[in-house]
Formats: structure tokens, sequence, C-alpha cells
């Protein structure tokens, strides 16, 4: 029997209560998206774009299970783990569905990683088959992991979609997975520097697309979504893989990387809706003379990765006459559990929780704290993670029972509205992306001139992006100058990503540490 | 303005974003020499604009060199004139 009719019943109810008791105990996601679209007749229907090319939800299936049968001759086995590191491509597309029909377990890899990283994820996730592209391959040759067996390759000699092709049609029954058991793998910065791999199961993303896509964002097969956020982030997963496939729509692939990028691809293709990050959207906004963008298409704007500003909401609503719903998800809980709405919005809050989820601030020992008063986020869902990979005592830390607590420090209104306040720990985010002080303050302690360095968050109260502002006393021999703060950035520019170099480098006599010697970033953050 | 004159601009421009001068040619490309980031693009877009009043949209997928960005200046000034 077909997993789409035996789930025929179930798409006829409401998923409020408990989703995953409605799953039937053989459920395999991939298999499931594919054949609800086939049987609804949507095989002729654009699954997505990618730069010339659209491929069908057909033309999916067909190379879907192409994928599971390459990949099953080459000896992966259910459970496997199976790295993609690409950006987003029709190969990534179908390597990560055809691994998870397969029952095997993909494992996005964010491009954005440094190269350490990406060996440490290789590692640790013990992946068997990598499937990247040739520049990857030299960059990070050699790959010392005695667990990868093969590597695919998007282009070169034998390129992945080609031997694809040579494929038979032949029809490839799909795993006989569970609901319950892991699918598939996203890597989120750890607190101890090294990525954590965080586990989610195949019912996970039906959460998501339920309660998230259909329910709050009203998703249909007419929508066209274009993400900022790429794959391998759990943001970009939903917007650009599960959310689209649950109902039929179409999605767009794309390697844009700046606003100019975006704007033209939202004028070439013309989505109907734009997951974006705060970050992009104030990008857009600085070139409107340069290059208005064409919203005629769009019907919804949303952003999370970060807190928006609220001048950029109002900005964006002036300027283009949309409003954007704000939310906040997590890796953890896979996809956006607080979101404002339509009719709703309050900028600079994260909204209100969505139908489905559990969201409380809470005090150090779980009671909930009155409203108006900060505390801990604590969210329960039927997307909660089943754990880090191999980091009990993390996992452990992050669960209660069948919630979460973020690290995130929050404040809910009267009103029911969700306010962020910081962090737990000293990570923040910047362009949606974790930045922790510590690996910038190492790389500053590389330079010469510097005695001691302490890295914070600045954004003037809510009101601008974050930016990265260090402060650094120097060693004898060593004087201040817009010369030396040069050479210092000069240097961070060479051994990090970008976005993680300090805008501002404040030079102090000495840095205010706690009576342990840990550096007092929050006096920083008051004082100057 | 002669093209000498708006790669000194853009040389400028480039410095100000604490790129080392001595790494800056008629063919050095933004992307693969400079390694320039989405953000890091755009604001010389913006500062194009600001020094010069002229718009240039400087899209990453093709990477281009200082010399290009320059003939897309002059292009954009006569187009505008």
């Amino acid at each position: 029997m077909s997993l789409y009719y035996s789930l025929g019943k179930l798409q006829k109810e409401t998923w409020m209560d408990s989703i995953s008791e409605k799953l039937p105990s053989i459920f395999n996601i991939a298999a499931y998206f594919l054949e609800s679209n086939l049987a609804q007749g949507r095989s002729e229907k654009v699954a997505f774009y990618y730069q010339d090319s659209t491929y069908t939800y057909a033309q999916l299936n067909s190379f879907v299970r192409r994928t599971a049968r390459l990949l099953s001759d080459l000896g992966l086995a259910r459970e496997n783990r199976i790295a993609i590191l690409l950006s987003d491509t029709p190969e990534s597309v179908f390597a990560f569905w055809g691994a998870i029909f397969l029952g095997a377990v993909p494992v996005p890899i964010n491009t954005a990683c440094t190269i350490d990283d990406i060996h440490y994820i290789l590692q640790d996730s013990r992946a068997k088959v990598l499937v990247t592209n040739q520049e990857w391959q030299e960059k990070l040759a050699p790959i010392h992991s005695q667990f990868l067996r093969k590597i695919l390759l998007k282009d070169g000699e034998q390129p992945f979609l080609s031997l694809l092709t040579q494929q038979t049609d032949e029809q490839l029954p799909y795993a006989e997975t569970s609901g319950d058991e892991p699918a598939f793998w996203l890597y989120t910065s750890g607190s101890t520097g090294k990525p954590k791999g965080v586990i989610h199961n195949h019912q996970s993303m039906v959460v998501c697309a339920e309660l998230y896509g259909k329910a709050k964002l009203g998703l249909h097969q007419n929508d066209i979504t274009y993400s900022v956020a790429k794959i391998p982030f759990a943001y970009g997963l939903g917007n650009s893989l599960y959310m689209p496939i649950a109902v039929g729509a179409a999605t767009i692939l794309s390697d844009a990387n700046n606003a100019f990028d975006i704007i033209a691809d939202i004028d070439r293709y013309r989505p109907t809706i734009l997951f974006g990050i705060p970050s992009i959207y104030a990008s857009i906004l600085s070139v409107h003379e340069i290059a208005p963008l064409n919203t005629s298409s769009l019907r919804l704007c949303l952003s999370a990765a970060e807190q928006l500003p609220k001048t950029i909401w109002y900005k964006w609503r002036d300027t283009y006459g949309i409003e954007i719903y704000e939310g906040i998800g997590t890796t953890e809980l896979l996809h956006i559990f607080l979101s404002n709405a339509e009719g709703e919005c309050r900028p600079g809050s994260s909204g209100r929780p969505l139908s489905g989820y559990d969201v409380r601030v809470v005090d150090e020992k779980g009671f909930p704290v009155p409203a108006g008063e900060i505390g801990d986020l604590e969210v329960s869902g039927e997307s909660l993670m089943l754990g880090y990979w191999n980091r009990l005592r993390e996992t452990r830390q992050a669960l209660y029972g069948n919630a979460m607590r973020t690290g995130d420090k929050y404040l809910c209104d009267a009103d029911g509205y969700f306010w962020f306040m910081g962090r737990k720990d000293d990570f923040f985010k910047v362009n949606g992306m974790w930045v922790s002080p510590f690996e910038v303050e190492d790389v500053l302690l590389q330079h010469e001139g510097v005695l001691d360095a302490a890295v914070v968050p600045e954004c003037d109260r809510g009101e601008q992006l974050t930016e990265i502002i260090a402060y650094v006393s120097l060693k004898p021999g060593f004087d201040q100058s817009p010369d030396l703060e040069e050479k210092i950035r000069q240097l961070a520019r060479t051994r990090l990503p970008h976005f993680k170099v300090p805008k501002k480098i404040n030079f102090l006599e000495t840095l205010p540490r706690t009576p342990t010697g840990k550096i007092h970033r929050k006096s920083l953050l008051k004082t100057h | 303005m002669s093209i000498p004159k708006t790669m000194d601009t853009l040389k400028a421009i480039l410095a100000n974003l604490g790129i080392p001068e001595e790494s800056l040619h008629q063919d050095t490309l933004l992307r693969d020499n400079l390694q320039l980031d989405s953000v890091e693009t755009v604001q010389i877009s913006l500062e194009l604009k600001r020094r010069l009043g002229v718009n240039v949209r400087l899209e990453t997928r093709r990477d281009i060199t200082l010399a290009e960005v320059c003939n897309l200046v002059e292009a954009a000034m006569s187009a505008s004139h």
C-alpha cells in the first residue's frame, strides 16, 4: 500500500493534537512527500527552479529514486551518514531526499564553515559518502577520515547528475523507517567551539510544515518560495526543501550571495514568499536607489535567524508597503516556533507561539516567571531534536523532558508577545550566523602588539544590526593609532570569515575582568 | 571622470575596507583575490554612489576585476549624462 494512501485519512484531520501519534508505524518522510505530490496530480508541476532549468515533481521523484539506487549500489546502508557539501543545487536536493528514501542519514554542511570545521564534521558524523565538487575536494585535500569510502562530485569526469542519468528508472522500494528514527542531521555551533550534530527524525519535517508552513503562512501549491538562508541552515532547509514540497509548491535554488544577486533573482523568478534575514533586508534597503526591488510578486516577507531591528521593519514597510513577519526558531526545534503574523505585528518582538508549540519564560528552577520579567526561553513541541550526536552532557543540559531551553533570555509581555533580551552565554549572531567571541579574541591575540582582547556585540539597544566591536589593550612599546587598528583588522581578515572581523577596535589600558579572571563583557557593553 | 581617477577612488574605497593597498591592481579579482564577502561588495557599490553619484550593481555570480568595476562606473556615468 502506498504511503500516501495510508495517510489519506490523516490529511483531512486537523494536526492540532499530536502529529506524531497520527503517523503510521512505517513512515519515510521522503517517500511520503514524493508520493503525496504524485498522487495529487502534481507530476508536471514545477518543484524547483535552478538557473535556466526547471525540475517537475515527476523529475524530482525519478532523480530521488535514482539517487537512492546509486547510493545503495555504492554500499551506503540504512543509518549510514552521507555528507553533502554543496551550495543549493539540484544535486544537493537529490542527495538529501535520496538518502532519506534509502533510510540513510544526510548531513548537509554549510559552505560558510571553515575547512577545520568541515574536517571535524566529516570525522564526527562518520560520513561514509561525501557529495561535493572539485573545488571543495581540492580545498579539503587530504581528507583524513577513516570512515569515508566514496566522494561523489557535482562536476569533473563523472558528474553526479550523469551517474544518476545512467541509473534505470526501475522502482526501488523506500526504506521502511519509522517516524521516530533519525532522518537527517544538521550541524550547529557548539559552545566548546566545535559544531554539534543535531539529530532529527522523520516526523520533524511534517510537524514544521504543518504548524508553520501550512497553518501560519498558508503555504499552497501556487506559491514559489525564495530563501536567503541556504539548505544546511535549519531555516533554509524548511524554506527551500520540505515546506514547499509538503504542499506541492515550487522553490528557487539560488547561488545568490549579496543584495544585488537577490534583487536580480526576485525580478527574474518572481517568488511569492521571501524568507529573508535581517542583514539582507537592511542591505536591500540600503541599495534601494541603485537597484529598487521589484516586490510585485511577493505576498509574504519573513525574517528569522537573528533579531530584526525595529528601524528596518518600519523602513521596509514604508518603502515597499509590506510588513515583515518576524519569527524565531532553532536548529534543535528545526524551524520557527514564535512568530508575528498578519495584522498583529509587534516590530522588535519575536511574536507569539505557533499553535502546537508550548513556549514559556522560566526561572532557573523551571518555574514560569510573571509577564514582563526576564527569564530563560523554554520550548516544547513535536519537532524537537532527538539529541546532539555523541554529546550526552550537552544533550542533557538542553533537554527537559519534551522541552528545551534555547539559551536565550526572553520576556513575555501581558499580551503574550515574546521579546529577545540577550543570550545566557557569550554567543551572538551576525548575518544570521553564530559568532563566538573567543574565536575572534584568539585571532586578535595573535597580533604581536595585542596583550589582551575582548569582543562584544553592539546593536544600539536593538535599533541597529549587530556589529562586532573589539576592545584591546596593548603590550609595552605599542601605541594606539588608526594605523595599528587597521593592521590588527587586516590580520583578522586573513584568519576569519569577513563577517567575524570587528568593525571597530577600541583601545583600553586594561580590560575589565571578573574576580575569577574572566573578561567582564557586560561592563564593556554598558560603559562604552 | 577618467579611468585612472575612477581607479583611485575605487582603491581608496577598498583601502577603507581594510585591504592593503599593495594588493590592489588592475586585474585583481574582487572575490578570488580579495575574498570580498557579500556585505563588502554592497559597501563598494554604496561608496561609488556616495562619492561619484553612480548606480553600479556589483552582482557576485561573476567575479570581476578592478578594471572591470571602473568600466562599469564609466558606463554608468555616460548613461546618466
